[in-house]
């Protein structure tokens, strides 16, 4: 028995030492793959493309139709897009398959996201694909500006939205305010006391993307995240516009740190909120009211964020198929298909020429809610860079942001704390940073 | 002399049915049943609340406050049409399934030989071998995913059953548990079939595991259950829908921005947990008798 056994042990431990060395030797190998994926049978013939979005719900199913439509008008490409998870999902994925050399075409990165591959050099630069009329400037400048780094054009826009000021509009007609809603903070700060007597509280503040929301109301106030790399958390005016909104929650107890705003707010317990223009449709079917929307309030001055995501191209895919990467993107750049995924999901139009196509025309008239973020459209700009390009800064600063919210902390500290926390993240990328951006 | 036979006979030898309940016993009873009547209303709680957000229309499920008994005129049962519909589940049940039963087979098979070697074999270094496998169930899951995900991408097992499946079959805890239950065992019955000429198989076979049947059986509903839920795993190394299991397959039913029908989400919920309630109301007995094994001797 003895003898028998050793045998078998040695043979097996010789077979599992074997496999080692095979699977050593395949990673040592530099040739990038495409992704496992599945091409139906009439499509066999074809330049296979995969595409990893992050689209589930309704949004997948209008991408579904649009990507199903792409294939069926021409024959030379097929793309099959993935389902991967949420954003932050989809981009571990990606690091990971990066890592394995088994890698995706094309990718939805969200404008949070897309830095983080940008800096680590995986993403195609665009430039030299654009021709004839499809060039950069058939998008929005604001969006087309964030995907472009040193004059190069890295990340294409394609569902972006902003943040919106919701409102209950029977709310406010029951209180006798105006109906189009607050034009600024001090507007929403006298009223407060009025609406109280018809909703439990004035504003619901979001917890999950604080930090987007708030993005808002530094730059109201005349201050901002961050210069560049450089975090300007603890200057006056970024402070005074924290304070504001703490006295806000502490001193007039008229807004409140909501598990779920949107909910809240469909509910009646807030008469206001500030929401994604994705909610729109969710929030004005579920809503038993008559829901008003207007521009985030001012203070010193506007400011509204972008958010949403983009697409990027694979710097190690394979060239052919960069190639018709930009030929699926140029198809998705025509004003109707734009239109036509904007009517779909509440996501801003993209290509300057959808916001005349006629169906989207008609959309907005017959619901003005969705005029009044195409209206604040213009108003807009990217964030400041500290948010998207630092490692989980937007968890932190969500966090710091949840904390003031339901605390008795200063602001002071919470910032302070934040702004060093930042900065220490920051100071770890800066040489990267330096390098891929000035 | 006459012994009393009459059957008016005194209380201690009377059977307990004939005895009359006191105030007392009957309060005690009552308080008893609404302890009871308590805890299950708690624990069926969310699964109520499931089933009744399943037929509601969408909006309703945010309701405050709750409503808690929909009336059956009001039942949105296109809900769960559309929750069939949004992702493919047919496909998604025919994977789970498939993951669930070959990898929980896989794995049993694979704890019960390691147990059994760890609990009657004798080789050089065993003890430092098994805690080294003892430590190696301190590592949490999260540090592997990536390792792992690498091997089996270079294996060129993403988005198959073998890349689904093979990660999963050395599970410490199932040995473990073997392991310690077969130690338990009377060491007498094993020493006579080794005396009757039996090799460690047949004693396996025949000795060993049939004494080992409840904890066996727990050991499978466990990892049947652990692995039909299995959400990251699936997640990180199926990259189609037509080898996604059903918890990754939920999903697909919700969104980053904007609409959440959490009607469909929740009919689709339901398609996710009726089989494992079905196998528990099937094999019920068994994982009663498997969880209480340890408790009395014999």
């Amino acid at each position: 028995m003895k003898p028998r056994s050793a045998l078998t042990r040695r043979g097996f431990l010789a077979a599992a030492g074997g496999t080692m060395a095979a699977l050593a030797a395949g990673c040592g190998s530099e040739q990038y793959v495409q992704a496992a994926g599945s091409v139906p049978r009439q499509y066999r013939n074809r330049l296979h493309l995969v595409f990893w979005h992050s689209f589930g719900s309704k949004p997948g199913e209008a991408l579904t139709a649009l990507i199903n439509e792409f294939n069926e008008s021409q024959s030379d490409i097929y793309v099959e897009g993935q389902f991967q998870g949420s954003y932050e999902a989809s981009v571990q994925k990606l690091s990971a398959a990066i890592i394995a050399h088994q890698i995706p075409d094309l990718v939805i990165l969200s404008e949070v996201t897309w830095r983080k591959m940008h800096l680590a050099d995986r993403l195609e630069p665009l430039n030299d694909y654009f021709e004839g009329d499809f060039t950069p400037d058939i998008y929005l400048e604001n969006f087309i500006n964030e995907g472009t780094v040193k004059d190069t054009v890295w990340w294409i826009p394609f569902a972006r939205s902003t943040p919106l000021f919701y409102f209950n509009r029977d709310v406010f007609e029951k209180a006798g305010l105006p109906t189009e809603g607050p034009k600024n903070w001090r507007e929403l700060k006298e009223w407060a006391p009025a609406l109280q007597e018809h909703a439990r509280y004035t504003l619901a503040l979001a917890g999950g993307y604080a930090s987007w929301y708030f993005q808002g109301n530094v730059w109201q106030w005349g201050g901002r995240y961050s210069d560049g790399l450089d975090v300007t958390l603890e200057e006056e005016k970024a402070l005074e516009a924290g304070q504001w909104m703490v006295d806000f929650v502490r001193k007039d107890k008229a807004a409140y740190l909501s598990p779920d705003a949107s909910v809240d707010f469909m509910n009646g317990v807030a008469a206001c909120t500030m929401l994604s223009t994705g909610n729109l449709a969710a929030v004005s079917e579920g809503a038993k009211f008559n829901v008003g929307t207007t521009f985030l309030p001012e203070y010193d001055g506007f400011g509204c964020p972008t958010g949403g995501s983009g697409i990027g191209v694979m710097r190690d895919a394979a060239p052919e198929r960069k190639q018709a990467a930009m030929e699926f993107i140029r198809w998705l750049s025509q004003p109707a298909k734009s239109a036509q995924w904007t009517i779909e999901t509440g996501y801003m139009p993209v290509v300057k020429a959808a916001q005349q196509e006629q169906a989207l025309v008609e959309t907005a008239e017959k619901n003005p809610n969705y005029r009044t973020a195409l209206n604040q459209l213009p108003k807009t700009k990217p964030q400041d860079l500290i948010r998207p390009i630092v490692p989980s800064a937007g968890e932190m600063m969500d966090t710091a942001l949840q904390k003031l919210y339901s605390s008795n902390e200063s602001v002071r500290d919470v910032f302070g704390r934040l702004d060093k926390q930042l900065q220490r993240k920051a100071d770890l990328i800066r040489e990267t940073y330096e390098a891929r951006y000035l | 002399m006459s012994t009393a036979t009459t059957v008016s006979t005194s209380p201690t030898t009377a059977a307990p049915a004939e005895r009359k309940p006191t105030a007392g016993h009957v309060l005690g009873r009552v308080v008893l049943y609404l302890l009871l009547v308590l805890v299950a209303v708690v624990a069926i709680l969310p699964v109520y609340w499931l089933i009744s957000s399943s037929v509601k229309q969408s909006g309703d499920v945010h309701q405050f406050p709750p409503n808690w008994f929909p009336m059956p005129w009001t039942w949105e049962l296109r809900n769960y049409v559309d929750a069939w519909n949004a992702a493919p589940f047919g496909r998604l049940y025919i994977n789970s399934i498939v993951f669930a039963v070959v990898g929980t087979a896989g794995e049993i098979a694979v704890a019960i030989l390691s147990a059994y070697a760890f609990a009657f074999l004798r080789f050089p270094a065993k003890n430092v071998v098994f805690m080294v496998f003892l430590g190696a169930m301190m590592v949490p899951g999260t540090v592997v995913l990536m390792p792992n995900y690498l091997t089996v991408a270079s294996l060129g097992w993403v988005n198959s059953y073998a890349g689904l499946i093979v990660p999963g079959l050395g599970s410490v805890f199932a040995m473990f548990l073997l392991r310690q239950h077969m130690l338990t065992l009377p060491v007498e019955v094993t020493e006579a079939a080794k005396v009757d000429g039996a090799g460690h198989l047949r004693i396996l076979w025949s000795v060993i595991l049939p004494m080992s049947r409840p904890m066996v059986a727990t050991v499978v509903i466990i990892s049947l259950v652990q692995r039909w839920n299995e959400f990251i795993w699936p997640l990180i190394v199926t990259t189609t829908d037509t080898m996604r299991t059903l918890p990754v397959g939920l999903l697909m039913l919700k969104s980053d921005e904007g609409y959440v029908n959490y009607g469909v989400v929740m009919a689709a919920s339901v398609f996710v947990v009726v089989p494992v309630l079905v196998v528990f109301f099937l094999a019920q007995r068994q994982i009663i008798a498997g969880l209480t094994a340890g408790a009395t001797k014999g």
